[in-house]
């Protein structure tokens, strides 16, 4: 099953990833970005916004994307709702984003970056899809 | 990985250099640390870090080492000026994260009855909490620009600070060599309107009294003594230099594949010093260090004028600045090792430096006793001032630790501190907390740290700093 979990991590914050294909990886780690991030959507318009994006592999893509969603979130105080992503060649990224305003409350938590520390994507034997993000917080 | 330990004395632990490192890896740690460190990967992140080119001595770890990312918290590691690599993920996110303490003669007995009304008013002067920003000052690009070239000497030229705080301030509060413009756009948004903030997690701005004096002639010489109020600051620069970090830790990612260096873990990434990538990174990154080295000066001016309203000008006035120390930076340093001296770029992630007496750096205050080490502990507890030795100076690069480190992740904290009013308990212990967030609070609880006078029961017993004097909070203001 699908699914986004909390990394132990004494020092900082992480989430751990399987999915059933690499398209589904990136989408449940926007979840888990915005879940280490805390804040809520509140009941305001919601808009699409489309990224695109290109690294030399999978997992400098994968750190490219959510630091792209936590710029864009920052940036326009919205946390997001929902994400189709679809990857080519595991090198470029293209995703249509659903934002809405986050709610007065901001964010609970800070996060500094999004590390390459112990990153992990990769399939299994099963063609089930495994990730690991590190956050700094 | 499998890492083999060798245990040299009580507080000594040794990695010896095996496969891949260049260097034996050096951890400062009693059984109880080492119970710890057993259970999380620091260990291996010590392996990994004398696995880079150009480390001369060893790769240490501080009594405060936990497991970071690429290097681990408690990291210090000396590169070859000429032959090594600088790597951002040496320095971390939130470049010259640091300390600040301003000292007083206010007695705490003048303190008690308004400390509400003195929290109250730091709360409000220094903007805390995630995304934190000033209302009342948006840099033009030119401001920011001086800041990030000249760091707390623009601010003090401008009037927010004195002229004896520069002195007290590591580098003299600006680094050499920054370039503003090796930053991105982003970064540079970033820093506009966060100058004079606290940010959140585990920073903070503190209102102390001295506990306890352990060296008297050394307190007297940083200004401290018992039952006095002083003022510490934890922050750093803010979302610019993470920004900052995040945009170079890409440059250095293919950095590392162009001049062939093989990596352990990609968040090591990095590139020589000598470089195109590394000049720049070192360029940006001070200019990042200098916004920092800001930051705190500015909150250090706002905290002045917060006690000169609520307890009078005068009270105001003896509040000098003890010292100002950085505990995430890469900065060049002459040491000697076996025997040879050498021009290191010294990486210091979440580790202080703490140089001895003597030491041609230090200000002239502080010359013949040696520089202040800053050592935050929890809210709740109890923070140090140490002083630097000469066997650190040769033993750790002149570095000690920054801190208790964390016992329990954040999501365990809070989860253990759900149903409790928090505030109402600091407040029973005399300490008043003001923060708009309770998960915060909830995240940065005692009981989610080390037991600070554990780590310097270490510091103490490897000789790598002596306490000078221990600090507990009246009043927190937290993000």
């Amino acid at each position: 099953m699908d699914a986004v979990r909390e990394l132990a991590h004494t020092a900082d914050v992480g989430f751990e990833i399987e999915a059933s294909s690499a398209d589904r990886l990136f989408e449940l780690a926007a979840w888990g970005l915005f879940d280490a991030l805390g804040a809520s959507p509140s009941d305001r318009p919601s808009w699409n916004e489309t990224i695109a994006l290109g690294r030399a592999d999978l997992e400098r893509l994968l750190v490219a994307w959510l630091r792209e969603l936590l710029d864009i979130a920052h940036a326009r105080e919205a946390v997001a709702t929902a994400a189709s992503v679809s990857l080519v060649a595991e090198t470029d990224l293209r995703a249509i984003v659903e934002w809405r305003p986050w709610t007065s409350d901001g964010p609970t938590r800070e996060i500094k970056g999004v590390t390459y520390h112990g990153l992990r994507v990769a399939a299994d034997a099963d063609g089930r899809w495994h990730g690991r993000v590190v956050l700094d917080v | 990985m499998e890492i083999q330990l060798r245990r040299i004395d009580a507080v000594r632990w040794l990695i010896p250099r095996t496969g891949d490192m260049y260097t034996d890896g050096l951890v400062f740690a009693d059984d109880a640390i080492m119970s710890h460190l057993r259970e999380d990967r620091a260990l291996e992140q010590v392996a990994n870090v004398a696995c880079l080119p150009g480390i001369r001595g060893r790769s240490l770890a501080m009594p405060d080492i936990h497991w970071g990312y690429g290097f681990p918290i408690g990291g210090v590691a000396g590169f070859d000026a000429e032959e090594g690599v600088v790597s951002p993920g040496g320095v971390g996110y939130d470049i010259n994260c640091g300390v600040r303490l301003l000292r007083s003669d206010i007695a705490e007995a003048d303190v008690r009855p308004v400390i509400e009304a003195l929290m109250a008013s730091l709360f409000r002067a220094l903007p805390s909490g995630v995304g934190s920003h000033r209302t009342d000052l948006n840099l033009t690009q030119n401001e920011l620009s001086a800041v990030l070239t000249r760091g707390a000497g623009w601010l003090v030229e401008r009037g927010w600070g004195r002229e004896d705080d520069l002195e007290a301030i590591e580098e003299y509060g600006c680094i050499a060599g920054a370039d503003p413009n090796l930053l991105s756009p982003r970064a540079r948004k970033r820093g506009l309107n966060q100058l004079g903030t606290v940010g959140s997690g585990n920073h903070f701005a503190e209102v102390q009294v001295v506990d306890e004096v352990f060296d008297a002639k050394t307190a007297s010489a940083f200004g401290l003594s018992e039952g006095r109020v002083a003022v510490m600051i934890h922050s750093g620069s803010r979302g610019l230099g993470y920004q900052v970090c995040d945009d170079y830790l890409e440059t250095m990612l293919d950095a590392a594949d162009k001049y062939g260096i093989p990596l352990p873990d990609r968040q090591l990434c990095c590139a020589p010093i000598r470089s195109e990538e590394g000049r720049q990174y070192l360029g940006a990154m001070a200019a990042a260090a200098n916004y920092a080295f800001g930051n705190r000066q500015l909150m250090a001016h706002k905290a002045r004028g917060v006690f000169a309203d609520v307890l009078g000008p005068e009270s105001a006035a003896g509040m000098r600045t003890v010292y100002d120390v950085c505990h995430n930076i890469a900065k060049f340093e002459h040491h000697v090792i076996d025997g040879q001296p050498l021009r290191l770029c010294v990486h210091r992630k979440g580790a202080t430096r703490a140089f001895p007496p003597g030491h041609e750096v230090l200000p002239e205050r502080y010359r013949e006793i040696g520089q202040p080490v800053l050592i935050p502990g929890d809210m709740g507890r109890y923070s140090f001032v140490a002083v630097g030795t000469a066997e650190g100076l040769e033993e750790t690069l002149g570095s000690s630790c920054h801190g208790a480190g964390r016992l329990m992740s954040r999501t365990k904290s809070r989860k253990a501190m759900k149903g409790r009013d928090l505030f109402a308990e600091f407040r029973q212990r005399g300490i008043i907390v003001r923060s708009d967030r309770a998960s915060t609070v909830a995240e940065e609880v005692p009981e989610a740290y080390k037991d600070l006078e554990n780590v310097m029961d270490v510091v103490v017993a490897a000789d790598i700093g002596r306490r000078v004097a221990r600090l507990r909070p009246l009043g927190v203001v937290k993000g």
